[in-house]
């Protein structure tokens, strides 16, 4: 802990006051990070299990060629790579004391850019659906629903948590406690995009060669 | 280790640098994804070599996003976060390629053959 109080003061960090409160702020986020981790790992067995549904589990239903096409895809795969580089944007304006209301464009920006990426993603699994091909059809089926699901609903999750956080910051103007907090948002959102990575190429870019 | 606050402006050397590596995430992320899609689904390559690229391709841009934008890098800042990110992929890759295992070799063992049930 001293170390790290060494090296905050270092950086110029005048106020003794400062160093306990950025100290916490690292150790909040730092959790933070943990908890990514292990969403990470739980994601990473739900790519598992639909390597193996998509390699045994066909049954009589679509292979993943037969389901899959890229035009789609690689629009909302676009929509979430600008999304969170437009989160990137805000995070960083924020910390170096850019005017609240640039760094509430950049996250509307954002959510809107996170739901398109919703909308597109809902709309292939209405196909989908439509055309028959629900997950009780196969194996490979219930595992693409859940796994697509997953982090459909995570990006969800985010939108809603970028709307209270915009709510908060009318009400309370902006101050450290909602910096740490929109910090955190940003780490979940860049997560999900490092997720997606994962998840196009596993099942959108290796389906369609499978 | 300062997340939240820079005593500098927008204007600042520092905010350029940092925002320099934003771009070059963003840039670099971009041509990957397309690089990706253009392999895939292109088909100049034999899909076993495709099915390669894109894997590193994605790995790559795994990488890059994760020193771009979640700041992980070899700075004594971003030390814990890195030992976090490496002891989580030892244990993605353990549990992951584990299951993976597993799943195949029961599914050789029920005469589902190692290939799927495709040629049945």
């Amino acid at each position: 802990m001293s170390a790290t109080m060494t090296n905050t003061g270092a950086a110029g960090h005048s106020a003794p006051h400062d160093h306990g409160h950025h100290d916490k702020t690292s150790t909040v986020i730092f959790g933070f990070w943990i908890f990514l981790m292990s969403d990470l790992i739980a994601f990473s067995l739900m790519i598992a299990n639909y390597a193996d549904a998509e390699w045994h589990g066909i049954a009589n239903g679509p292979s993943p060629h037969e389901l899959f096409s890229l035009g789609l895809p690689t629009i909302e795969t676009m929509a979430l790579l600008i999304s969170t580089f437009t989160f990137g944007l805000c995070t960083l304006g924020m910390k170096y004391g850019a005017s609240m209301k640039r760094t509430v464009g950049w996250l509307v920006l954002t959510l809107a850019l996170g739901a398109i990426f919703l909308g597109i993603e809902l709309y292939e699994f209405h196909e989908f659906w439509t055309e028959g091909n629900t997950p009780q059809v196969s194996g490979f089926l219930t595992a693409y629903y859940s796994l697509v699901g997953l982090h459909g609903l995570h990006v969800t999750s985010g939108i809603i948590w970028g709307i209270i956080l915009m709510v908060q910051m009318k009400h309370f103007g902006m101050n450290d406690l909602l910096k740490s907090r929109l910090v955190r948002l940003g780490l979940f959102w860049h997560m999900l995009d490092i997720v997606w990575i994962a998840l196009f190429t596993k099942v959108y870019l290796m389906g369609v060669l499978s | 280790m300062s997340h939240i606050n820079s005593d500098k402006g927008m204007d600042s050397g520092e905010y350029k640098h940092a925002m320099a590596r934003y771009v070059w995430g963003f840039a670099l992320s971009v041509v990957l994804t397309l690089a990706g899609v253009v392999i895939a689904g292109g088909g100049v390559f034999g899909a076993s070599l495709a099915w390669s690229i894109v894997g590193i391709l994605a790995i790559a841009q795994l990488v890059i996003q994760f020193w771009a934008f979640m700041h992980v890098d070899l700075s004594q800042d971003a030390r814990p976060d890195l030992y976090l990110v490496m002891f989580t992929f030892v244990i993605i890759i353990l549990m992951a390629a584990g299951t993976v295992w597993v799943l195949a070799d029961l599914a050789s063992r029920m005469g589902m053959g190692a290939g799927g049930m495709t040629g049945m």
